[in-house]
């Protein structure tokens, strides 16, 4: 049967299960949820196995919203550390919203800071319009319609340069839209959650974070 | 430099002629650039086509002021000047007047050219507004008694809120619901972007949430 609530990672390689490890820890000094690692086994969590397809393991986040266990998912990047009770994040989506995340903090010049050159030219001449960015390393996922439609169409997108995977959401946003609810950086690089960007990333992002 | 070709080009790749279609893209330097460009066999990406937009049928905006009407409307048509066909309501309170309806509040500052651009956002979602602030989040903002109803309905308060000077929405269900509870807090005394926030919350709908470079406001 499937749980009510639970978090997915995506691991693949020593140092991302290394890290997954870490933030599994870290999880649960603050909540009481059942963990699942998609790619490689990783101590104190469930696991499913799924075939790597690229150096970062985008292809299976892409695709957690299909190999997700549980009803409600915060799917958490490797390197992002719990710190805090995260239910509310659950509550968000269980009242109704599909998603729930945050804005990035790269916006205007450095949007896309991290993309290369010719996919963020493309995605910012199809976008045409000023767009916020969202930074997709810490989401609540809802089972829904618009959710199932969203990451088919994220997939899709992400399949055009196989690499990162935030303009591509983007992308995939402005034609299959969904009720996203906005949290603040506390959720995604501040208080509540913490992320190490750069502990898995070849980068440093304008911004620092 | 990237452009995208509107020509057949042939170019060498590592010692090998590649034929290269119209529609790719390919990124090559300067002066070739500048030639394809000049001769208009290829394109840079591009945000000037929105300018071109005209507006979608059934959509107008509501002005949000508390000045006699006779001189707000003279103000919104010098102000609408580019789009001098769309109609206007001036109102004292924020209400879907038309199928697609632009909000202003007097006084904000946006680019006029961007008002097509927010209602075609329209054909795909139902609301479509800037962040306030990025930093400066519900936690942060009101008083003590607002913060705490905020918290207590969205489970946590450490979210941005919108600014409600500038809006595009759809007439649906869920923006009519929307704008009611709104309006509804509004009158009980609340503060309005909190009250909006919460009215937001609870009707869950397909909500853009746009930058604040949509309010002409600095990025960071």
């Amino acid at each position: 049967m499937c749980a009510e609530r639970g978090v997915c990672y995506v691991a693949y390689g020593e140092a991302a299960c290394r890290e997954a490890r870490l933030s599994i820890q870290s999880l649960r000094l603050f909540n009481d949820l059942p963990v699942t690692v998609i790619g490689e086994p990783v101590t104190g969590a469930e696991h499913i196995e799924f075939k790597q397809v690229d150096p970062g393991g985008r292809w299976a986040k892409l695709n957690v919203n299909l190999l997700t266990p549980y009803k409600l998912t915060a799917y958490i990047d490797a390197d992002a550390w719990p710190m805090a009770d995260i239910s509310a994040g659950f509550e968000i989506v269980a009242d109704g919203w599909d998603m729930a995340m945050t804005a990035s903090t790269n916006q205007g010049r450095d949007l896309f800071w991290h993309i290369e050159e010719k996919e963020r030219a493309i995605t910012l001449a199809e976008l045409s319009y000023d767009v916020l960015g969202l930074q997709a390393g810490v989401i609540f996922i809802g089972k829904s319609q618009n959710t199932a439609r969203l990451f088919a169409a994220w997939r899709c997108e992400w399949l055009r340069w196989k690499d990162q995977d935030q303009a591509a959401l983007m992308r995939a946003l402005a034609t299959v839209p969904a009720r996203v609810w906005m949290l603040g950086k506390s959720w995604n690089g501040g208080s509540v959650i913490s992320h190490r960007w750069g502990a898995l990333r070849k980068h440093e992002s304008p911004s620092g974070l | 430099m990237w452009v995208q070709l509107k020509s057949i080009q042939y170019l060498e790749v590592q010692g090998k002629l590649v034929t290269y279609h119209p529609g790719d893209w390919i990124n090559v330097g300067k002066q070739m650039a500048q030639l394809w460009l000049s001769r208009g066999e290829a394109i840079i990406p591009q945000r000037e086509e929105y300018k071109q937009l005209g507006i979608s049928p059934g959509s107008g905006i509501v002005l949000i002021t508390e000045e006699e009407p006779g001189k707000a409307h003279e103000a919104a048509k010098k102000m609408l000047l580019p789009y001098s066909g769309i109609q206007v309501f001036v109102s004292i309170v924020p209400l879907l007047a038309y199928d697609r309806t632009v909000i202003i509040k007097s006084g904000v500052k946006f680019r006029v050219d961007m008002i097509p651009v927010g209602l075609s956002l329209l054909d795909k979602w139902e609301l479509a507004i800037p962040i306030l602030d990025y930093d400066n989040i519900a936690s942060k903002v009101g008083s003590q008694a607002e913060r705490d109803k905020t918290r207590e309905l969205l489970h946590d308060d450490r979210v941005p809120l919108y600014d409600t000077r500038l809006m595009f929405a759809k007439r649906c269900k869920n923006t009519t619901t929307l704008f009611e509870r709104w309006q509804e807090e509004m009158t009980g005394g609340a503060e309005e972007h909190h009250a909006f926030l919460r009215s937001l919350y609870r009707t869950p709908m397909l909500v853009l949430a746009l930058p604040v470079t949509w309010t002409n406001q600095n990025v960071r």
